[in-house]
């Protein structure tokens, strides 16, 4: 604990330089700004800034992505208030109540609770990082490679489980993502699976161009087969927080915290359902549920805390276990493998400093938000007005010259193109592009720990079901699977609703 | 109407995954088991794309069945956990969202991209006058809120010649000389 505490002060300490701190508050007010402009999500932004930060120090890199990362999550909430217009997904729920506000002329009130509940959120899910993490890895020190195979598993078939309307296409979407992964060169004994000669495909597909393809190109072409009419902003009063507001709603803040880092820890789930499942929690327990959607203090706050908590929660399982909690964070672990960050079990072992420097890199980036949360509301809402139309061929340049840049090969932006047009179609006919995103990350490891425990136990199945943390892991795989099919989810529905109508009351009463 | 789209496009979807999960396995099953390295089987190299393709076929033809009998609801939630969530962001995101499709823009958009980044990018035209010529066609064509083909405005090719050429000129002095990059 003591060791913790002094390396993450040394952590602080060594980010208290002119050059890191200019670093760590520019690419905050970049996150911000790109959250505040719809089209551009979280994981775009990260992803465009992997391939802009890859000449930079990996701890500088890692700097900038995690407060450009924590940056937009936030940032898509001034929009949401302001314009009814979710910055990114994660966003969605703070339209409800944040517009309602805004529309009742509390459009300061409505952005103060946003930053409040952000900057509350991201500390809690700090601390958690900061708590879990260690704890975390220690315990993945037992993991061997059955563990592994069933941890990269699950996070795909969770991921494509929660993130889609409908999990059969979330999973094609992740064992697609798992399918890609394996194209190249396989790391046990280099041998080329389907390459059809072609010496660029017996390399494999580079991740970033294809993560670069996945967020970018398809969200070009996302946003230009919309149209949308300008909004205009509203009136807003002073946006600074107000103490009551907290004290008064501090059980919500506290189990919103709860939620979205739980919700970030799970696999490839994601901020948006972590504002969305403290929302939905924090309306069925509320006193005043009447007020949700028409202004309710409660319900941005919710919200927002949930969604940040979760910025730091899905980084949790990403250090520990190298397994993302989030598509952002899936991009965030590729460049953490780019720049020779091994992120797992062995991080604590080997490189325990490092931990504690994404928790202060976190806790920069909250400071970047409350101040320019607070100060900058009219600059980030003049930029959040320029017109998607002229931003988005701009940002596709980006994605070509980024891709091209990782190696200066053109193969690299034909795959950008190709799987950009691919996760377009995909997503038009209702396959996630997350669950997709997570398979390829964690494709190589699947394969690696499959194939390495088949070696271990000699061709033997067995030690996949009977070692104890991988009955476990495979018992969740199998009821993620099972409780899809129609009867068993109507049974676990019925069955959930009769446990919430006994217990809901006495918590209310309690409250 | 779009329930109807989405199953009639299942049915399609589903025929691909079946006939893409058997072109895998018949790929994993013809790959070389490297048996004379002494390799135990069960690590061959095509053992888990093998898997992965009998995923497809089964889930694809769940996907097609499901089709065939119309027990499938695209928009029903997933499990337990997700289900409050999900139903909440269903019912409640603003109308403002729901925007018209135009596949005409995505259409026109896609091609000046594709044009740009895999035809002419490397073909021997100069990075800046290609990126701000695309950058220009882009940006004129292509309005948020009109449809295609829209007549640009005085306005809009004012907008497009201005932005074009310093976006290019960024990009390029930006990746030329601070990221050193070999520009194609």
């Amino acid at each position: 604990m003591l060791d913790g505490l002094v390396m993450f002060g040394n952590a602080v300490v060594g980010y208290l330089n002119p050059v890191s701190l200019t670093l760590a508050f520019g690419a905050t007010l970049l996150g911000v700004v790109a959250g505040c402009m719809p089209g551009l999500s979280a994981t775009l932004v990260i992803t465009l800034l992997t391939t802009l930060t890859l000449k930079m120090q990996p701890n500088q890199a890692i700097l900038v992505l995690v407060c450009a990362y924590n940056g937009a999550i936030y940032g898509g909430s001034r929009t949401a208030i302001l314009l009814n217009i979710p910055g990114t997904a994660a966003n969605a729920a703070a339209c409800l109540d944040g517009y309602q506000l805004a529309r009742q002329g509390q459009a300061g009130r409505a952005m103060g609770i946003a930053t409040t509940g952000s900057v509350v959120g991201t500390l809690f899910g700090l601390v958690c990082l900061a708590l879990f993490t260690p704890m975390l890895g220690e315990v993945a020190l037992s993991f061997g490679a059955f563990e592994f195979f069933w941890l990269a598993l699950l996070g795909v078939v969770m991921s494509g489980n929660v993130v889609a309307a409908d999990p059969l296409k979330g999973w094609l979407a992740g064992f697609l993502g798992l399918f890609v992964a394996g194209i190249g060169q396989e790391g046990m004994y280099a041998y080329e699976r389907f390459s059809f000669g072609n010496a660029d495909l017996a390399g494999g597909f580079g991740l970033i161009p294809v993560l670069v393809g996945a967020f970018g190109f398809s969200e070009v072409l996302t946003v230009m087969s919309e149209r949308l009419a300008r909004p205009k902003i509203m009136e807003f009063g002073s946006p600074l927080p107000r103490i009551m507001d907290v004290l008064k709603y501090w059980r919500t803040i506290l189990r919103s915290g709860v939620i979205g880092v739980w919700v970030g820890i799970l696999p490839g789930v994601g901020e948006d359902m972590a504002a969305w499942s403290s929302y939905a929690t924090a309306k069925r327990l509320s006193k005043e549920p009447e007020k949700y959607g028409k202004g309710s203090i409660e319900g941005l706050m919710a919200a927002e805390t949930g969604d940040n908590a979760s910025v730091p929660g899905g980084i949790i399982p990403a250090l520990a276990l190298a397994i993302p909690g989030s598509a952002p964070c899936a991009v965030l672990l590729a460049a953490m493998i780019i720049h020779g960050v091994q992120a797992g079990p062995m991080l604590m072992v080997e490189n325990p400093q490092f931990v504690y420097d994404v928790v202060a890199m976190v806790l920069f980036s909250t400071i970047g938000i409350l101040f320019f949360g607070l100060f900058f509301i009219r600059p980030l809402l003049r930029i959040a007005q320029v017109p998607r139309s002229i931003m988005m061929p701009i940002i596709f340049v980006l994605c070509v010259i980024g891709s091209y840049s990782l190696s200066s090969r053109l193969f690299d932006v034909y795959t950008m193109l190709g799987f950009g047009t691919l996760v377009f179609i995909m997503r038009r006919n209702g396959y996630p592009a997350a669950p997709f995103v997570l398979g390829l990350v964690l494709g190589d490891i699947l394969d690696k720990n499959l194939r390495r425990g088949l070696v271990l136990s000699d061709g033997d199945l067995l030690p996949f079901f009977s070692r104890p943390i991988s009955a476990v892991l495979a018992v969740l795989v199998l009821w993620t699977f099972i409780t899809n099919v129609p009867i068993i989810h109507a049974a676990v529905l019925r069955w959930r609703d009769a446990v919430m109508a006994r217990v809901l009351p006495a918590i209310r009463r309690s409250s | 109407m779009q329930s109807t789209k989405l199953l009639s496009a299942d049915r399609i979807g589903g025929l691909i995954w079946v006939a893409f999960g058997i072109a895998v396995v018949y790929g994993a099953w013809a790959m070389d088991r490297l048996q004379s390295l002494g390799i135990p089987p069960a690590t061959a190299p095509g053992v888990v794309p093998g898997l992965l393709g009998i995923a497809f076929i089964i889930f694809g033809s769940i996907l097609l069945v499901r089709h065939e009998s119309g027990a499938g609801d695209a928009s029903e939630p997933a499990t337990a956990a997700s289900t409050e969530a999900t139903a909440a962001a269903d019912a409640m995101v603003p109308a403002a969202h729901a925007e018209e499709f135009d596949w005409k823009r995505v259409a026109l958009s896609w091609l000046l991209c594709v044009t740009y980044g895999g035809v002419l990018l490397g073909s021997g035209l100069h990075y800046w006058a290609l990126t701000a010529s695309f950058l220009f066609l882009h940006i004129l064509l292509l309005d948020e809120t009109d449809r295609v083909p829209a007549s640009p405005t005085v306005r809009r090719l004012v907008i497009a010649a201005v932005v074009a050429p310093a976006v290019a000129t960024v990009v390029m002095l930006t990746f030329e000389r601070i990221f050193l990059v070999r520009l194609p």
